[in-house]
């Protein structure tokens, strides 16, 4: 839980004072070890903290979408796959 | 040796992904019915934690500086170097003018729109703003209102403010990609389109039989013509009617300590 509210505020950081690219990496790492809904807000945080409307859809949405995705493919992905590491070789 | 096994799902809508959708639902009604709700209160808060970060950065730069002769040397390089490529855009910005004081020499009646330009501290800048976008310190607040002009040194025009917040703005630099901008290049002030590509640069289809150069100023029309951005590369083919021009922005948008913004009421002569 600790580990995970650190993790939290390091994105809170990243997305303050870091390039975008970091906040898609340090998402991706936090989804790879546990489901996080959160990486919702980080899209959100994004989007409208430094975002412009798009030309397709009239209100900054991308890494919202982006990290909406991520966060159910990638739970799809945990679930779907289970890797044993099998004692004999 | 490593298995893989497919686990059985039995649930048909996790919860995990429910909530998902949920928030991507939450938010899109938000931004739909209360445009700016949210941006204006993430704005407020991040506001001080961007300008205090500044802050820092300014004390640590001005700290190295003064413990490091070699870094104090390159600083001052780099900042020689900076002030020679703005001596180059005011170059070319005076050039403008010239041509532009002749042409208007011919009109009578005419007199020059005041400018009540306000200096503005860049809190954020790519590769930051994902969507190649500046967050400046002014707002509403003070006077910024959404269209307004950003210039930059040498009073090259940058961007325009695309949200104002009460203390902080979003600024949508010209060069950000899909953006399009009606421009004049050249000598022969050819009107074209030009269209943002991302990362200070842009490019636009000029006649073939067009008098452009690699050099040229591109500059925005308007009463009083603000440099837009300087003519970098020409791609022509011998079969097409239309050749390609790249510019880029004479200022380094990754390295925007300053800006201007430029009043909504001085727009029209812009």
């Amino acid at each position: 839980m600790l580990t995970r509210i650190l993790f939290n505020i390091a994105l809170v950081l990243l997305i303050a004072f870091a390039p975008w690219w970091t906040v898609v990496l340090g998402v991706i790492v936090l989804l790879a070890y546990r489901n996080a809904p959160e990486v919702v807000f980080a899209g959100i945080a994004l989007d409208v903290l430094y975002g412009t409307d798009l030309p397709v859809i009239s209100i900054p949405i991308l890494f919202t979408l982006s990290f909406a995705l991520l966060g159910i493919a990638a739970y799809y992905i945990k679930h779907q796959l289970l890797v044993y590491d099998s004692l004999d070789t | 040796m490593k298995m893989n096994y497919r686990a059985r799902n039995k649930r048909r809508i996790p919860r995990f992904a429910a909530a998902i959708v949920v928030l991507v639902g939450l938010f899109a009604i938000f931004q739909i019915f209360f445009p700016g709700i949210i941006g204006r209160g993430l704005h407020t808060l991040f506001s001080p934690v961007w300008s205090g970060g500044v802050l820092v950065h300014g004390l640590v730069s001005d700290t190295q500086a003064l413990i490091q002769d070699r870094r104090s040397l390159a600083d001052e390089n780099e900042r020689l170097r900076r002030a020679l490529a703005e001596a180059r855009v005011q170059s070319v910005a005076v050039e403008a003018l010239e041509t532009e004081n002749r042409e208007l020499k011919a009109l009578l009646g005419r007199t020059t729109a005041t400018s009540s330009d306000m200096i503005a501290a860049v809190l954020r800048r790519p590769p930051s703003t994902a969507y190649d976008t500046l967050i400046i310190d002014l707002g509403e607040a003070d006077g910024v209102t959404s269209d307004d002009y950003v210039l930059g040194s040498g009073r090259v025009a940058l961007g325009r403010v695309r949200q104002a917040h009460a203390r902080s703005s979003i600024v949508e630099v010209f060069s950000s990609p899909g953006v399009e901008t009606d421009v004049l290049i050249g000598p022969a002030r050819v009107p074209v389109r030009a269209v943002g590509v991302g990362g200070g640069e842009l490019r636009a289809e000029v006649p073939r039989d067009a008098s452009v150069a690699t050099g040229d100023a591109v500059v925005v029309p308007g009463f009083d013509q603000r440099v837009f951005a300087l003519v970098a590369a020409i791609e022509e083919s011998a079969t097409d009617a239309f050749t390609t021009v790249r510019f880029s922005v004479p200022l380094n948008i990754y390295e925007l300590m300053w800006v201007l913004v430029s009043s909504h009421a001085d727009s029209d002569t812009f």
